[in-house]
């Protein structure tokens, strides 16, 4: 590097030197011990999950996730298939680390999930910056993820989801490019716009689902692209009301290379009850979901292979869902600065399927009824701030 | 000639910087102001296990993901 070039540098040295020559702050240490349990659809999902954050001095953090979910049940794919009821455990850890210097953090993390045919590791590294008079946080996020994709072969033999000898094939890398910007208005409102990008390349489908296609008896394999890109933007406010609570509303607008678009809308209402109650918060949210499908999904193809690309996941069909929340919490204060807080919150969602049929349905596959199913969330948490 | 001109305008931009770091530049909010903001209702972080799982609960049932502020992983297809 010649001089020339290190002094092309140097304005934007400067810029860093001087948007971080104030302290800024790291989260609080906490300590999170959550269990959960999801009901829906045949299926019932549950497991405890724990957070760990602890400062090591005033510029230094450190993070550790853990995250057990147990699956049992049959879903709607596995009941028309006539297969046998799953059980499956995923298993999730990871370990973070954050460095602040000036009002500038610095962060980098790693994930593992790993279920028996399936396995994802994620590198993210990130950086979030307070300027202009900290009324403005602006951050920047990169993730690297791999994921090994398997397929059952027999009682604890899993092979490559293409077979044995495409192990690589059978692999999916992912790159995710975020940036968000948080921005106070007023003393009451602050405003977040973030943008999210995702790139990712390799075995997308899943092995065990197959579409139908004729009359509705035949099937055969999903062919999925073996490349997908997404966008999502979304934009936040939070406004605090005069008499102590918080309303929060957000909005997401998400777009894919498959042909999807997604719309996203939730509203949060966060309220502490006061006098002989005032240890006690109750927050009410709503938020609804909808999206258009896949270019190549349908539920019914008229004969074998009859388009390059084909699915008959619901994922990828047209459907919206809602969803309200309920949820309460209740603090326990050891010293202004040690309490613990204890909250339930339970989820009731809908999600309604606009072509996707339920084909244990023993009529005509185009007149099978379309399917639809309501779902329940039950988070349990302690949560102990120090 | 634009080479001179990006060049000082990046000086200017860097100054300009470092004059905020050290407080010039006025906040139309004062620090003093911002205890509503500060309250702990009005945090995103205040249940990020939760909030990490509820992502996680949308995510393997519907297409969208991204610009929540969350990083999730895994398949968990259903």
């Amino acid at each position: 590097m010649t001089i020339r070039s290190i002094a092309k540098l140097l304005p934007l040295a400067l810029l860093w030197i001087g948007l971080s020559a104030q302290a800024g702050v790291l989260p609080e240490d906490r300590a999170d011990a959550l269990y959960h349990v999801y009901q829906g659809d045949g299926i019932t999902v549950q497991g405890p999950a724990i957070l760990y954050r602890q400062k090591f001095g005033e510029s230094i953090q450190v993070n550790v996730n853990g995250e057990t979910d147990a699956v049992t049940g049959a879903s709607i794919d596995t009941r028309a298939s006539g297969a046998s009821p799953l059980k499956e455990h995923r298993r999730q850890w990871s370990v973070g680390s954050s460095y602040l210097r000036g009002k500038t953090t610095y962060n980098v993390s790693y994930m593992n999930s790993t279920e028996s045919d399936y396995v994802s590791r994620n590198i993210t590294v990130g950086i979030t910056e307070d300027m202009f008079g900290d009324l403005t946080t602006v951050s920047l996020g990169f993730t690297k993820g791999s994921d090994d994709v398997s397929k059952y072969n027999g009682p604890g033999n899993y092979i490559p989801a293409l077979g044995i000898g495409k192990e690589k094939e059978s692999q999916v890398d992912r790159r995710n490019y975020r940036i968000g910007v948080t921005q106070i208005f007023t003393k009451n409102f602050i405003a977040n716009l973030d943008y999210e990008s995702s790139a990712m390349e390799g075995y997308l489908q899943n092995p065990y689902r197959r579409v139908r296609y004729g009359n509705g008896n035949s099937f055969e394999d999903e062919i999925y692209p073996r490349t997908r890109t997404t966008n999502a933007v979304g934009l936040g406010g939070h406004y605090y009301l005069p008499y102590r609570a918080a309303v929060k509303l957000e909005y997401r607008y998400f777009t894919d290379s498959w042909g999807i678009v997604a719309h996203t809308g939730e509203l949060e209402y966060i309220h502490p009850l006061t006098g002989f109650l005032n240890k006690f918060t109750l927050e009410l949210s709503g938020r609804y979901y909808t999206q258009t499908n896949a270019d190549f999904y349908s539920d019914l193809f008229p004969f074998t292979r009859s388009q390059n690309f084909e699915a008959r996941d619901k994922i990828l069909a047209a459907f919206d869902d809602w969803s309200v929340r309920l949820g309460g919490s209740w603090r326990y204060s050891w010293s202004p600065k040690t309490y613990g807080v204890v909250s339930l919150f339970i989820d009731h969602i809908q999600y309604n399927y606009k072509n996707f049929r339920d084909a244990t349905a023993s009529v005509p596959a185009a007149q099978q009824p379309l399917f639809n199913f309501d779902a329940n969330v039950y988070m349990l948490q302690y949560a102990q701030h120090f | 000639m634009l080479r001179s001109i990006i060049s000082r305008l990046s000086c200017l931009l860097a100054m300009t910087a470092m004059l905020a770091g050290c407080s010039s530049l006025e906040p139309w909010v004062k620090p003093y102001e911002r205890a509503a903001l500060a309250d702990e209702i009005m945090s995103n972080d205040r249940n990020p296990t939760i909030a990490a799982y509820t992502d996680h609960v949308h995510e393997v049932r519907e297409a969208a993901s991204g610009a929540t502020g969350a990083a999730g992983g895994g398949c968990g297809c259903l």
